[in-house]
């Protein structure tokens, strides 16, 4: 399997730089949505984009439903990706799940990243009664969007895209989210969000060995800040900063903040 | 009696007496930890080859490793290159040539057990922190406990299928809007769906004795409008077990059912569908 073109690896920026920026996209999205943030840091690093299997332009004969059922096949990829292009210094930033994907590989594979970024990330969405956990979800909230999204999925993005992105005032993200996330297989869509909707990675934050990034927005629909303090207290040397902006997608309603937190972390 | 015999003896007495009312599944996971206890390994786990893309590990202790992907051709060239034949490792090589890193960092010694399956071929994985001389009685023992692992996989893998399968053709089944029931021919075994249950006023769908169906079916029967008519088609199907027949019309006093009758024949099974619209 080649990785380059299974991933749609892109490797931009100054190709001379001793750190490498590996961005990872969230849920529903691609390595675009990282557009607005990359000028930023293209003088001074190598950056690594690519598109998770199943979204962007990856290559779809690569998906496989045994591989994905878990996010455990993506962190493996992030492990195909940086051994395929021989990357070290490798400061990852993963967006949503992407950041507990890019968590899980530094603890499966010691020593491949140096610092780690979660954008809106969360390692469980459904709460846990048992100990208190507000992931932000319950049963019934996940059991009715799988049914939404199984009922009519085109539908169900639509209007998941709105709740997500917020910023009504520039209906045009919603929108563009929206399309993005009609472009996915439905049943490719279903399955993925079963793997990050019901995952729990509680118990490997604490197995985290490097130097943790959180960024946290404002109303975010699948983060509560909740979960962006539970992160905090739970990864050992992991610091939180807040950007002032809604919604699930800060790099793009707000990109010069996320810029500006991820430049005080490097 | 060496010691190594001794714990493959051990292996074999204690999977044997295994519980049968224990779940199938942790029956490999059971026996995977004894083979851990009995080799007094750090680290002990099966990884599936499950298709072309994934590799994952299973029936891990420690349970942290579950659920791990590995990509599964540099594996498939490692046991293809040994033959499949049982790997031992008395040193772990270096991590460029350890495709079993994820699962065996800053370890030692490792064995790789090879067991051939279908559809999916497994590999068991034990590994040492301190290093292992393997000498040739414990050889010995892991190829025996090999044997009988392959066993433990083979039946929990078939029961695990079956088990799909079952759970697969019922809920098709009972979604029929039709009553099926079906009187295998054997005299021991029948089965209904949800509809089939309530249209016989049985206490609910699944496995039911042919007696009881077959007295159920009469007294539906007895109740039509139409019981002569019924009688003569019913003399004319059951003078050979090949007659079938379809748009047979039971009368009743508040519907009218249109009746299906098949022979049903393969080689495991032999009986007679019958299909109540």
């Amino acid at each position: 399997m080649d990785i380059i073109q299974r991933n749609n690896i892109h490797v931009v920026g100054n190709q001379e730089a001793l750190q490498t920026l590996v961005f990872s996209h969230g849920f529903g999205i691609d390595q675009t949505s990282f557009s607005k943030i990359i000028p930023a840091f293209e003088k001074d690093y190598q950056v690594v984009l690519f598109d998770n299997v199943g979204g962007g332009k990856a290559d779809m004969k690569a998906f496989s439903p045994k591989r994905y059922e878990s996010i455990s096949g993506y962190a493996t990829d992030v492990a195909d990706i940086i051994q395929a292009l021989d990357i070290k210094n490798v400061t990852f930033i993963g967006h949503s799940v992407s950041g507990i994907i890019g968590m899980l590989t530094s603890i499966h594979y010691p020593g491949m990243i140096e610092r780690l970024i979660l954008l809106g990330s969360s390692p469980r969405y459904l709460n846990d009664s048992r100990d208190g956990y507000t992931g932000g979800f319950d049963n019934y909230a996940l059991t009715s969007l799988f049914e939404a999204m199984e009922g009519n999925y085109h539908a169900w993005a639509s209007g998941f895209s709105k709740l997500a992105m917020r910023n009504e005032d520039r209906p045009e993200l919603a929108a563009a989210f929206a399309s993005s996330l009609q472009a996915i297989r439905p049943d490719v869509a279903i399955l993925v969000a079963r793997a990050i909707f019901y995952l729990d990675h509680r118990k490997d934050l604490a197995k985290v060995t490097i130097p943790t990034l959180v960024i946290q927005t404002a109303n975010d629909i699948a983060v509560p800040e909740q979960v962006s303090e539970y992160l905090e207290a739970n990864i050992p040397d992991c610091r939180r900063v807040k950007v002032q902006t809604e919604g699930h997608f800060p790099h793009i309603s707000a990109p010069q903040e996320v810029i500006a937190a991820i430049q005080s972390f490097l | 009696m060496s010691t190594w015999d001794r714990k493959a003896l051990n292996f074999i007495n204690q999977t044997s007496r295994w519980d049968k009312d224990k779940h199938i599944s942790s029956f490999l996971a059971f026996s995977i930890s004894l083979v851990k206890n009995l080799t007094e390994a750090n680290v002990a786990l099966q990884v599936e080859l499950e298709d072309e893309e994934t590799a994952k590990v299973k029936c891990a202790s420690p349970v942290h490793l579950n659920d791990i992907v590995m990509n599964p051709d540099p594996i498939r060239k490692l046991l293809y290159a040994q033959g499949f034949k049982t790997i031992y490792w008395r040193e772990i090589p270096p991590a460029k040539e350890n495709v079993f890193k994820e699962v065996l960092p800053a370890f030692s010694s490792a064995i790789i057990i090879p067991i051939n399956t279908t559809p999916n071929n497994s590999l068991l994985i034990l590994g040492w922190s301190e290093p292992q001389a393997f000498d040739p009685g414990f050889l010995e023992c892991i190829e025996t406990m090999r044997l009988r692992l392959k066993e433990i996989l083979l039946q929990s893998q078939q029961h695990l299928y079956f088990q799909r399968i079952a759970v697969r053709f019922s809920a098709i089944l009972h979604t029929i809007p039709h009553a099926l029931v079906f009187i295998n021919n054997d005299g021991f075994s029948g089965w209904v769906n949800q509809e089939g249950a309530a249209l016989l006023g049985l206490s609910g769908p699944g496995e039911q004795l042919p007696a009881i169906l077959s007295d159920a079916m009469t007294q539906l029967r007895n109740k039509a409008l139409n019981t002569a008519d019924i009688y003569k088609e019913a003399v004319l199907l059951f003078s050979s077990p090949e007659n079938s027949i379809s748009n047979w019309i039971w009368q009743m006093e508040h519907k009218t059912l249109q009746v299906s009758c098949l022979p049903v024949t393969t080689q495991q099974i032999s009986g007679r569908l019958w299909i109540f619209e």
